[in-house]
């Protein structure tokens, strides 16, 4: 009893103050939240005050009566349940309450343990709603990520047409210009009308290498679309220390990587391979993050911590860079959302990770602290023994 | 002057591959869907094709097999694009010799496989006197 996740908020009508006062006195010790009312229209007024669950209320009463009170929270507030306590043998009243939807009725003399019973019966009907409502939810959004990521197929694979020919052109132009541009004659000749011999192969060089970039960008995105969402289990812990390790023995220039690992075992509904890519795209960020700026100021550091906050894990990675203006740190786990101009990288990284994190039920977030940029992904625990999931 | 069918949907693609290929003395033709393909192919009996492995009209899995159904000496190199790599294993079951990526690497590449594809048919013609 006194349990804040078995508790309903209940509230009890009747015109006698003492029936009133000791259901309401008895359901308090429950552990719920109880208002009370003396008839039904000063029900319905404290009903415009408090969200109940459920209402408990005697049928006759003056200026609103049980069966009135019932049609009209039935009217206007169909989610709230009633339970109308009736008279003895009164079948007829019975019959009307169970006509006009009360969630069930209880015969004077009552015992108070029925109405806790009928009260449990509630709450366990409201848990079957909210979890078939969140089901209903998964369900829509993995077929708009469904539909979503053959979208990203699609285009992907219509880009690639097109990137080929410029490529396959590409290639053959720069071997028969490269052919032709090799003798002395022409080269002077292209001088004497102003042109470059040199910087038209250069300039294919580009044309070449930006579109091979569009090519990977394809690639990382396809790959990342066709990916099949099964239930998994990984140990985030393991993944992370593995990665420093690595890191240890070819470090980034400048940046230093610091973890913070709870003593046991810290696993998360979500397969290795996902969490390997939400860890390293997130320090990889960080190392790209961790300018000569920073290190200058003594903000190499790099931490990433794994906290096992119940049925969540939190993996947070901070960085010493300058972070990112406002309006970028609004889509900053959309794909592209920052310019890559002198950096590595493809641009997708935050946005798999935050993709990972949301369909795995988590989610991903950013915002400075103390000078720092701080990235928190959180991913749900998963449960205790292997042997039950 | 060997024949090389080269089959897929986007046009360019075929322009790019029939042009280099045919700097490199092979005589191109191409088609745009399966159905051209099986058509041409009854009507010249291309000893080597290049073939897309997404096509409108059938999986290019298996107008391999249609193709070889035409003509079983037929050097078949499948093009995949990322998307598709699931399949090219389905292909070399059909019967296809090699594949290549989109976008490609290397077109020489392209053309030295075509080569050694037209050594194996000249080999296999000379082997076998009611060879097409």
């Amino acid at each position: 009893m006194g349990d804040p996740a078995a508790s309903l908020r209940v509230l009890v009508v009747d015109d006698e103050d003492a029936v009133r006062d000791s259901l309401a006195g008895f359901l308090r010790d429950c552990g719920h939240e109880v208002r009370d009312a003396a008839d039904g229209v000063k029900a319905l007024e404290a009903l415009d005050g408090f969200e109940a669950d459920a209402v408990v209320s005697d049928i006759r009463m003056p200026v609103l009566d049980g069966i009135g009170l019932l049609k009209e929270i039935k009217r206007t507030r169909p989610g709230v349940e009633v339970i109308i306590v009736t008279g003895f043998q009164d079948m007829e009243t019975a019959i009307e309450a169970t006509r006009n939807n009360a969630f069930d009725y209880i015969t004077k003399p009552y015992d108070l343990r029925q109405i806790h019973g009928l009260l449990e019966k509630i709450r366990a009907r409201r848990e079957m709603d909210r979890d078939l409502k969140r089901k209903d939810e998964e369900i829509a959004r993995s077929r708009r990520l469904a539909s979503l990521g053959a979208l990203a197929a699609g285009v992907m694979h219509e880009i690639n047409n097109p990137n080929t020919v410029v490529l396959g052109n590409v290639e053959m132009l720069r071997r028969r210009l490269g052919a032709a541009l090799a003798t002395e004659k022409t080269r002077e000749a292209l001088r004497a009308s102003g042109a470059d011999a040199d910087w038209m192969l250069r300039a294919l060089d580009a044309i070449e290498a930006g579109a091979w970039r569009v090519s990977e960008i394809v690639a990382a995105t396809t790959r990342f679309a066709a990916r099949r969402v099964e239930t998994a289990r990984a140990d985030v812990k393991e993944t992370l220390e593995r990665l420093a390790c690595d890191l240890r023995s070819a470090p980034p220039p400048g940046a230093r990587l610091r973890i913070e690992v709870p003593p046991g075992p810290a696993e998360v509904e979500a397969s290795e391979e996902e969490i390997r890519q939400i860890v390293s795209n997130l320090v990889s960020n960080a190392v790209e993050a961790t300018d000569a700026e920073a290190v200058r100021v003594g903000d190499g550091e790099i931490v990433a911590a794994i906290r096992v906050e119940g049925g969540t894990t939190v993996i947070e990675v901070s960085d010493g860079g300058a972070g990112v203006p406002d309006r970028v740190a609004e889509r900053l786990f959309e794909p592209f959302a920052t310019s890559k101009r002198d950096r590595p990288g493809r641009g997708v990284g935050l946005f798999v990770v935050a993709q990972i994190a949301e369909q795995r039920g988590g989610g991903a977030r950013y915002e400075r602290r103390e000078g720092r940029s701080v990235f928190t992904v959180s991913l749900p625990s998963a449960s205790a023994s292997p042997e039950e999931a | 002057m060997e024949r090389v069918l080269i089959v897929d949907d986007e046009p360019m693609i075929v322009d790019l591959l029939a042009k280099r290929v045919g700097e490199a003395g092979f005589l191109a033709e191409g088609a745009g869907t399966a159905a051209e393909a099986v058509g041409r192919m009854r009507l010249h009996r291309h000893p080597i094709v290049l073939c897309d492995i997404r096509l409108p009209d059938m999986d290019g899995t298996d107008l391999v097999g249609r193709l070889k159904d035409e003509n079983p000496l037929a050097q078949i190199v499948m093009i995949t694009g990322y998307s598709s790599m699931d399949y090219v294993v389905e292909c070399f079951r059909n019967g296809a010799v090699d594949y290549f990526t989109k976008p490609f690497r290397d077109l020489d590449a392209i053309v030295r496989c075509l080569k050694q594809c037209e050594e194996r048919v000249s080999r296999w013609r000379a082997a076998l006197p009611v060879a097409r």
